[in-house]
């Protein structure tokens, strides 16, 4: 009885610890990445000397291989928000519309059918996305003169935008389906249509859920790499054509140049990861407020 | 859901302002159906198109020659006749005479972009009753020999010995007269592609920018029927009679271009190709030239402006007149079964995805093999175990934070800590590890979600019976929540046989087949991103992508299924 008491709790310590696994691996990426990436800032040497934190963040020329070389990444970070952004203005009326579609408009049928588009939307790898993405700029490429889809911005963010449909779609449904169902049948016994249900009750009800799913798809989106990588044009200078720039974004730096990089380069290419990754963690701790704020729980 | 009668409403008269909201509710659901439509709509192209392209590919190209086949040539008067044979095994049904030549003079020792096959050319010659000169005259140049080339080229004078070489070389190309080659078992006759379309110099000129690069099969027939006059009809060259004056603004003043069939008459012997190279029943217009030799023909062809006409290969290669590339649209079946068995050569071009697929496949077992436990130990102690304060939120935090990172971050992070602090190199293990804590949210959401479902009642059955809380948990929530932690496994499998970027610096991307834990390899998404980037084979990625898609739809077939089978049995 003893050994059995003994036995289920070293059982219970492993639950435990795998339990702290994911905890453990955040803190973990956080410190190696800062341990490989903040150097850059520190490390003088004769031909080098180290840009400030500003000179980083801030610089317009990102020449690696230059005698000085030129760390600066704002034509990254601009290029990132710019297709993150243009990816939201397409994807947030689309996916706010389907999120309400299932929810509230589609039955049965129609209703599954459009969840498992949704899911499969979701499923589909990105390197997958990009080549479909390459394949349509080439037959655009083909049969127009000068066609707006092309290696740019305006490609990206199209893409960009599928991929982060499937995100919007999902916690729309899902916030709107947690307003409890007292809202839908006042609103209803005080002779408000569906629509002005759905407008003026629904949708503020499930107002910071919405907003949760569209900061996720922001962070899906500024984290992308694959599909990016393949239509963006990859060009570190900052965008000055508009959406027909080809632009080069945090991520592609990263890939494009980690193969080949090395010394303060390669440290350089962490440092830059470190500025995704604190986009990223801004927008994670801003969902976390706007959950912890609202009632409403967003899986 | 809600009624949208209005009482009343076939009776009174609607008000203004009820037709207003009516209105506005119809647009509103018409864009959401529109919405919803769209949606829908993406994913069919998507889909649609990469899994149309990934088992049928269609392939322009040109070649240098009409797509009209012969089994037998002839070679010259004495009335030689020359066939190819080839392995039955061989993925070839004709070849054209450059080929043919390349081949037969060493240029071409590799077979793979005429068969897709990884083989290399072991050219062989019949070498009995003269035939080893005649097959000299036909295909080389003039008054070459086999041994100028060196001994690429083998000789082989009975039956029993070409069978030898057939029987233990994959890439026997043999020529030799139709009744040898008739004797040969285990082969197949290759159809022997070599009449050439060739023109007056003028006709591919570059004019107003523009330059005739190659015609259909049946643009050939019209110029020679008449169905097609001028050259200017089929994107050729017209007569300039004013040239272009960019001072005055004037444009250049054109006349069209006649097309002049010349025709090589049968009497010239085996250099004139029949007029079934062209098109069946064919009617000739009456400007045509009939000429009886090759000389003639040569001549008339270079100084008669719109002249086209067709000749054997080999004649207008050795007099170096321009030629027409003409358009063959070929169609075949992509993802053939063969792909998933076939070794990738030459980058992926050439062959099929076997170590592709095997190291995938190597990888997924290991990920789950470490993620699985893992994560259902972990859903476990927050379901059954941990009590709702601190120590849970932050655990749910350190979740939804991995969840949210992106997988280039976890790319660099297994670079460096899996791969070179804990020394691993870049290798299965490294890429495993890194996709294990990559995925770990997925399963432990998922498994959390399925223990939550599985009814207290249950539980404290169990205990009630004496079952320890352990015993309660082994042998009876996991079992009642295995169709949901199964969900998530299968989730699990998709999100990893997706991803690349988390991959291209811990798993490599070497092109070889997995024999140690810590070399380089590559997955099946890593070689699309590589077929891609480097250009290399556009079908082969359509068939990879394609792969990548069915699995995606697996994943969602079956967990809705398992899901399906959750509610039913939450609602006995």
């Amino acid at each position: 009885m003893k050994f059995r008491k003994q036995y289920e709790r070293v059982i219970e310590r492993l639950f435990l610890f795998s339990a702290t696994i994911s905890v453990l691996s955040v803190l973990f990426i956080t410190f190696f990445i800062m341990l490989e990436g903040l150097p850059l800032f520190f490390r003088s040497t004769t031909e080098f000397a180290p840009p400030t934190v500003f000179e980083f963040l801030f610089g317009l020329e990102w020449f690696p291989t230059d005698t000085p070389p030129k760390y600066g990444i704002m034509p990254f970070i601009v290029a990132s928000l710019l297709v993150t952004a243009g990816a939201l203005i397409l994807a947030v009326p689309v996916g706010l519309a389907v999120g309400i579609f299932i929810a509230e408009i589609a039955k049965g049928r129609t209703q599954r059918i459009l969840r498992s588009v949704t899911e499969i939307l979701a499923g589909i790898p990105s390197v997958v996305y990009g080549f479909f993405g390459v394949m349509m700029i080439g037959f655009f490429l083909q049969n127009f003169d000068d066609p707006i889809v092309n290696y740019n911005v305006f490609s990206a963010s199209v893409i960009l935008a599928v991929m982060t449909l499937p995100t919007i779609i999902n916690i729309t449904e899902v916030s709107i389906r947690s307003v409890p169902k007292d809202f839908t049948e006042g609103s209803f016994a005080l002779g408000g249509t569906h629509w002005q249900t759905i407008s003026r009750v629904l949708v503020p009800a499930a107002r910071n859920g919405i907003i949760t799913g569209v900061i996720l798809g922001m962070g899906r989106a500024i984290g992308e790499t694959m599909a990016v990588i393949m239509v963006a044009g990859n060009q570190p200078t900052i965008p000055t054509d508009g959406l027909r720039s080809r632009v080069r974004t945090l991520t592609m730096a990263v890939v494009n140049d980690m193969g080949y990089a090395a010394d303060d380069h390669r440290v350089a290419l962490f440092t830059t990861a470190i500025v995704l990754f604190f986009f990223i963690m801004a927008l994670n701790v801003a969902t976390q407020i706007i959950t912890r704020k609202s009632s409403i729980k967003v899986s | 859901m809600a009624t949208q009668t209005i009482p009343g409403m076939k009776d009174a008269p609607l008000s203004d302002h009820t037709r207003v909201v009516l209105r506005q509710q119809t647009i509103a659901k018409g864009i959401i159906w529109g919405a919803a439509g769209l949606t829908m709509g993406i994913l069919i192209l998507i889909v649609g198109y990469i899994i149309f392209n990934g088992l049928y590919t269609r392939q322009i190209r040109d070649y240098p020659v009409m797509p009209y086949t012969q089994e037998s040539v002839v070679i010259d008067g004495s009335g030689t006749e020359l066939s190819v044979v080839v392995p039955r095994s061989m993925r070839i049904r004709d070849v054209i005479y450059q080929d043919l030549r390349d081949i037969f003079n060493g240029r071409t020792p590799y077979l793979g972009y005429l068969t897709t096959q990884n083989i290399n050319a072991v050219p062989v010659v019949y070498s009995g009753e003269g035939f080893a000169t005649a097959a000299e005259r036909y295909l080389l140049p003039e008054g070459r020999t086999f041994e100028f080339y060196g001994d690429d080229v083998t000789f082989a004078g009975t039956v029993e010995e070409i069978q030898a070489i057939v029987d233990e070389e994959p890439g026997t190309i043999v020529v030799a007269p139709p009744a040898i080659a008739e004797r040969i078992d285990r082969t197949k006759i290759a159809g022997i592609r070599q009449v050439a379309v060739v023109v007056h110099p003028d006709i591919l000129a570059l004019q107003a920018g523009r330059r005739l690069e190659h015609l259909e099969r049946n643009q050939v027939a019209d110029l020679y029927s008449g169905d097609v006059v001028a050259w200017s009809a089929v994107g050729g060259p017209s007569i300039e009679i004013e040239a272009q004056d960019l001072a005055n603004d004037i444009e250049g003043i054109y006349e069209p271009l006649p097309a002049i069939p010349v025709i090589l008459d049968e009497s010239a012997g085996a250099a004139a190709p029949s007029l079934d190279a062209i098109g069946d029943d064919l009617s000739l217009r009456d400007t045509a030239i009939t000429v009886t030799t090759v000389e003639a023909f040569i001549e008339t062809l270079t100084t008669t402006r719109g002249a086209i006409g067709i000749i054997r290969a080999r004649e207008a290669m050795e007099a170096e007149l321009p030629y027409l590339e003409i358009e063959r649209v070929s169609h075949w079946a992509n993802l053939r079964p063969a792909l998933f068995f076939r070794a990738p050569s030459r980058a992926g071009a050439v062959g099929g995805l076997s170590y592709i697929i095997v190291n995938t496949v190597a990888m997924i077992i290991f990920v789950l093999l470490i993620a699985t436990p893992i994560g259902v130990s972990a859903a476990i102690f927050l379901v059954e175990y941990a009590k709702q304060g601190r120590l849970i939120y932050i655990l749910r935090l350190g979740t939804d934070t991995l969840a949210g990172i992106p997988s280039i971050i976890f790319g660099l992070f297994g670079m460096v800590f899996f791969s070179q602090i804990l020394g691993f190199k870049t290798g299965l293990v490294s890429g495993t590890l890194t996709l294990t804590i990559m995925i770990l949210p997925t399963i432990v959401r998922t498994s959390e979600e399925a223990l939550k479902s599985v009814s207290g009642g249950l539980r404290e059955g169990s205990l009630a019976l004496g079952a320890t809380k352990l015993q309660t948990i082994f042998r009876v929530v996991l079992p009642a929540a295995s169709p949901g932690i199964l969900t998530g496994v299968i989730l699990a499998i998709g999100r990893a046989v997706g991803e690349t970027a988390a991959l291209l610096f811990t798993m490599g991307s070497n092109l070889a087949l997995l024999r140690s834990l810590n070399s380089p390899i590559r997955v099946l998404s890593v070689h699309l991103y590589m077929l891609i980037r480097e250009n290399i084979s556009i079908p082969n990625a359509f068939a990879a992508a394609t792969i990548l898609v069915v699995i995606v739809f697996f994943v969602n077939y079956s967990t809705t299924k398992l899901i399906g089978r959750l509610n039913k049995a939450a609602g006995q």
